[in-house]
This record gives C-alpha cells, structure tokens and sequence, in this order.
C-alpha cells in the first residue's frame, strides 16, 4: 500500500486498476546531425503533422467536452506556429547542428525557462502546453505510436508522469474512472479538461510515477487530494462510502436548485446572486437564483480613460434584464473612491478614502457621472424588473436628493422621448452605522434596504477591512453588527418594505438562523454559495 | 501613431486563452501593435513574446498601433481587450 497526498483538482472519488502512460521522450535518439538540411525536412513535417494532431483534437474536444477546452488545442496550435519558437527551432538545426529531436526539446526548454521567469504565476504554469507539444512532436519524429490504448471496455485510472490534455483526450471519456498526474496544477490546462469531462483528477507533486504503479489498483480521491496505489479491504470500503455521500450530496445539492428556500416550519426566504459581469448572471441562473440582489456597475468603469455612454450602460443593463427573464435586477449606483481608482473618473488622493468622497458622495459632486447612470438604469427598466439602489446613504437628505437625481434623469428622458420606466422600485444600501440606527426614519424614503455587511462591518467596528494586521479586530459576528442588521430589519418591516442582505455574511451559514429569525426577506449571495446556503434554509425548524 | 492605455482587471492577467484571442485579431492588421508592460515590450501578434510579458491583474499596459490601418486596429484590440482583461 503507498499513499500519497496531492493536490485535488477536480473533485469525484473513484478506484480502479492504473493504466500508466510513459511521456514521450527522445532518449535514444542522436542529438546532432551533419545533414541539416534533412532535419529542418523532418523537423517541419513532424510540425505539419502535430497541426494536423491538434485540428483532430480540436474537433473531438468541440464534440466531448466544451468550448473552452477546444481553445486549449486552438492555443496550442497558435504556439507551434509561433514564428520566434520556430525559428529558434530551426536555427538549432541550422547553426548548432541539432538533431530534429534535440533542437524541439532544448527550444521547448527555453521558451518555458522564459516563460517561468514572466513574473505571472499563471503564465509560468503555461510550460506545461509547451512540454504537451514537445512530447507531441517528439513523439511524431520518432515515429513511436501514439499511445497503446487499452480494449475499448476497459475502465481505467489513467496515470502520468504528467497528464496533458492531449493524452487525456484520447481514451474515450467512458473508460476514464479517473486521473493520477505528477506533475500540473489547478489551473493546468489538464485540470480543467478533467473537470469538464467530470473525472475525479489528482496532481501528485513532487512524486516520480513510473510504469511499476502499472496494473495496481488505486483509488483517487479528487475530493481531497489523496491516491492510494494497493488499497486494503478497509481502505476500499471507505473510498467507496466517501464516493456514494459526496455523489449523494452533490446531487441533493443540485436537486435543490428548483425547490424553495423554505424552513420547515414554511418561512420562505428569497435567494439572489450578486454580480460583477454578464457572466456572474449567467452563473446566477445555473444555481437557480431568483435574481440579482446586488449588480455591481463598476466593472463598467475600472481600468478605462473613458468614461462608458449612456447607450453603452444601457446595452449592459438591458442585456442583464433580457437574461433575468422577469427576475429582479438591482442596480448599484457607482460604488467608487479613491482606494478603487480609474483612470476615466479624476479622483484626489485621499488619506482616508474609506471615509473620503466615495460612492454617493462621488456621484453628487459629478452630476453628469450620476445622470448618466440613473437614464440608462430607466432606460433597461424599460424591458423589466429593475430597482436601483443607492450606496453609502448616511442621511435623509442624501437619499432624498439622490430620489430627486432620479425624477429629473426620467424628466430628462421624457423631453427626448426616450422609451424608460415610469417609476423604480429604489433603496438604500444599509452599511454605515449611521443608516442602519436612523432606519425608521429611512425606511420612510425607500422602498427596500438592503444590508452591506462588508462595509457595515468596517465602519462599527473601526477596522479597515484592507488592513491585514487589523484583521482580528474584524468580527463580523461582533454583537454590535448584528444588533444593527436585527434593528434594520424591524424598522424596514414596521414601514412595509422588504429587506435583504448583500454581503458576504448572508452566505454565512453560521448565522443564517439568526437572520431568519430576524425576518429578514432576502439572502444575495455569490452563486457557489447558494446551494449550499440553500440547503441550509430548509434545514432549519 | 495611436496609444491606449489601461490597467488589467481580469483575475488571470493576460492568460493564454484570450492572448490567442488577441494576437489572432492583431494578425488581421498591417500595422505594428506593441504592448508595453512592466519595462518590457513585445508584439502583439506574436503569443509567446506576449505571454513573456507576464501581466498579471492591475498592471498598467500601454499598446501602441503604428502603420496606415492603426484606427482600425485601435478599434477593434481596445474593444477586445476592454471586454477580455
């Protein structure tokens, strides 16, 4: 029995026998030559033919797995015909007489040297495409076959010195019971092949996996990252109760995303995603949210030298209400300060941005910035449900004179005769003390709250959130904030309007109970949360 | 000669997927693309020398177009980059 601990990179228990692959390598071959000329020949036919390879894998990856793993062979197709990586190539051949085989190897190791010092994690991690497509060639020159299958019904755990995309796509997806690399990582492009075909996968680093683990019988835990090669009866039995509860709970999981959030004693609560991008809502959808609690605008502004248009904002808030299909969308007004900078928006630098003119603050002292927003959240209202909500609100006359902000966008529109809602549904993000102890008085100028637990942490307990070394001090849990979400709820629900939670605390499953019991109407949550927050919802008495 | 500057918010950085993305739209254009990122430069047709650059989320990068289709490439890469990174 050898176990060894690695690093799961997608998730799934299974066991079975190990049908070990040896990588390609050119061991045996000469490493220089005298007729150049006949290499550079060898050399660009074995490229001509890889291309081919990897049109072929191309087309089989559109067919089993999905788009973006078809793009790995797309990016590897491009690499091979990088004119810096085949001239380096040639060149070995040519001025230091490299055999075929030697010059792909030593310019494979150059480029991925080069690569590894890029100063990007992820990009070092690219090696690994380049090692693919070096063993690819390699293989090709030397003219080894492929890789010898096995019979078409055998079910196997495949193991690797390193496992590739390309190698993996070549069993047929029903004989993969599950994958054992020395080499990778989680963003390797193997990995995340193996997570879309759904095999269990684990990178067992550091470990030199050769042909004796052959025909062994192994269980890969991609759950947790352990291999066993020889398990005993005991080790078996316990692999395989892990299997059926975590395939158990997954699909309880995803058996939950039609039913209700309800308790059990039938207290309903709504669950909604937050969201940064067309893509988060996308993502929202997939776990079932009943829409969007908290849309982020500043995706739309960060990292540009100009401001977005009215009609552009427009197109992206339309778009998200054309894939809520009658689902709630709330907009976020620009949520920005000088410790979130962008280039389109000149901001002073503050020595306290959190407490500086940030958010609202912002958007008052930039009419045109706030106007702009606020016609074309009116304008997508036009095809749908959308509230906007307003950040930072510590006091009456702020959120009446954003109210105003908003009449006079929609008088605006009105005169040009641009088609927008009528009316918005509006709130008010809760998350400074100041709101949350004023909010009966609030509640009276809104029509929903909605809590920003991050922020509202920040500001009661006097923590910079960005501040590592006060990191202790930032108890979201603290009494204090509780008692502010408890008292924003009771003070929402005297005046009639509903109140909900966008930060990360809502997802905390730890004090969901307290929350319901609170009243609270409305959890907004990333979407790999909800499930599992859902779950514990229908738990509770 | 036209210049567009902007910071990369993408998690990944430029990462290899959406680079070849890039560097496929660059090949359509006659005029020089560069990309200019911490103290280093490289094309942007050619997808190791971009990948080389290593950029990483919040990096300023300045790219440079310069030939006689350079608005037409400043259109369509800025688009590609402010909606890829």
């Amino acid at each position: 029995m050898t176990e060894l601990k690695g690093l799961p990179v997608s998730p799934g228990i299974a066991a079975g026998t190990v049908y070990f692959v040896a990588t390609a390598d050119n061991a045996g071959t000469p490493r220089k030559t005298e007729d150049t000329e006949a290499e550079i020949r060898r050399l660009t036919g074995a490229l001509d033919r890889a291309a081919e390879e990897l049109t072929g894998l191309y087309d089989k990856a559109l067919n089993t797995a999905d788009d973006s793993v078809a793009d790995i062979f797309m990016i590897h197709g491009m690499m091979l015909q990088d004119d810096d990586f085949r001239n380096r190539m040639t060149a070995l051949i040519t001025k230091d007489g490299f055999s075929a085989e030697a010059a792909v190897s030593r310019a494979a190791a150059e480029f991925e040297e080069d690569l590894s010092k890029s100063g990007s994690d992820y990009i070092a991690q690219r090696g690994a495409d380049i090692s693919d497509l070096e063993h690819m060639v390699i293989r090709i020159l030397t003219g080894r076959s492929a890789v010898q299958l096995p019979d078409a019904d055998e079910k196997i755990i495949l193991a690797a010195d390193e496992i590739t995309p390309s190698l993996t796509l070549m069993f047929e997806r029903s004989q993969l019971l599950g994958l054992v690399s020395g080499k990778g990582s989680t963003t390797s492009h193997a990995a995340i092949l193996a997570r879309s075909l759904g095999i269990p996968a684990v990178i067992a680093s550091g470990t030199v996996l050769d042909n004796t683990v052959s025909g062994v019988q192994c269980i890969v835990d991609g759950v947790h990252g352990n291999v066993i090669f020889s398990p005993d009866v005991q080790q078996f039995e316990d692999a395989d109760r892990c299997r059926k509860k975590y395939e158990l709970e997954q699909q309880e999981l995803l058996s939950l995303r039609t039913a209700p959030a309800e308790t059990e004693s039938g207290q309903k609560v709504t669950l909604c995603c937050n969201a940064g991008s067309l893509d988060d809502i996308d993502r929202a959808l997939e776990c079932g949210a009943e829409g969007i609690g908290l849309f982020r605008s500043e995706f739309l502004y960060l990292g540009r030298s100009e401001l977005p248009t009215e009609e552009e904002l427009t197109d992206v808030y339309t778009k998200a209400v054309r894939k809520l299909n009658g689902r709630r969308l709330v907009v976020r007004t620009l949520d920005i300060g000088a410790d979130k900078k962008t280039d389109c928006i000149p901001m002073k630098p503050e020595p306290n941005p959190a407490l500086g003119i940030r958010a609202l603050r912002l958007c008052f002292a930039e009419p045109d910035l706030f106007a702009v927003q606020l016609r074309a959240i009116l304008r997508a209202a036009a095809n749908g449900p959308v509230s906007v909500m307003f950040p930072m609100i510590c006091s009456v006359s702020e959120i009446r004179r954003a109210k105003a902000c908003l009449t006079s966008a929609a008088d605006d529109l009105e005169k040009r005769k641009i088609p927008h809602a009528d009316r918005l549904e509006t709130g008010i993000m809760v998350e400074t003390p100041a709101a949350a102890v004023i909010s009966d008085i609030l509640a009276e100028e809104a029509d929903f709250f909605s809590i920003g637990s991050n922020d509202l942490t920040q500001y009661t307990l006097a923590v910079d959130r960005q501040n590592e070394d006060a990191s202790a001090y930032c108890d979201p849990h603290h009494e204090s904030v509780m008692r502010l979400i408890e008292l924003t709820v009771k003070n929402a629900h005297e005046h009639g309007i509903w109140c909900g939670i966008c930060g990360e605390l809502g997802a905390d499953t730890s004090v969901t109970k307290r929350f319901l019991l609170s009243g609270i109407d409305e959890l907004s949550v990333s979407p790999q949360a909800l499930l599992l927050l859902k779950k514990k919802i229908r738990e509770l008495p | 000669m036209k210049e567009f500057r902007y910071i990369i918010k993408a998690a990944d950085g430029i990462h290899a997927r959406p680079a070849g993305v890039l560097v496929n739209a660059a090949m359509k254009y006659k005029c020089d693309i560069t990309m200019k990122a911490n103290d280093r430069e490289a094309s942007v047709k050619k997808l190791f020398a971009l990948m080389k650059l290593g950029i990483k989320q919040n990096d300023v990068i300045t790219v440079v177009f310069n030939g006689e289709d350079e608005e037409d490439a400043y259109k369509e890469i800025t688009k590609n980059i402010g909606e890829n990174y």
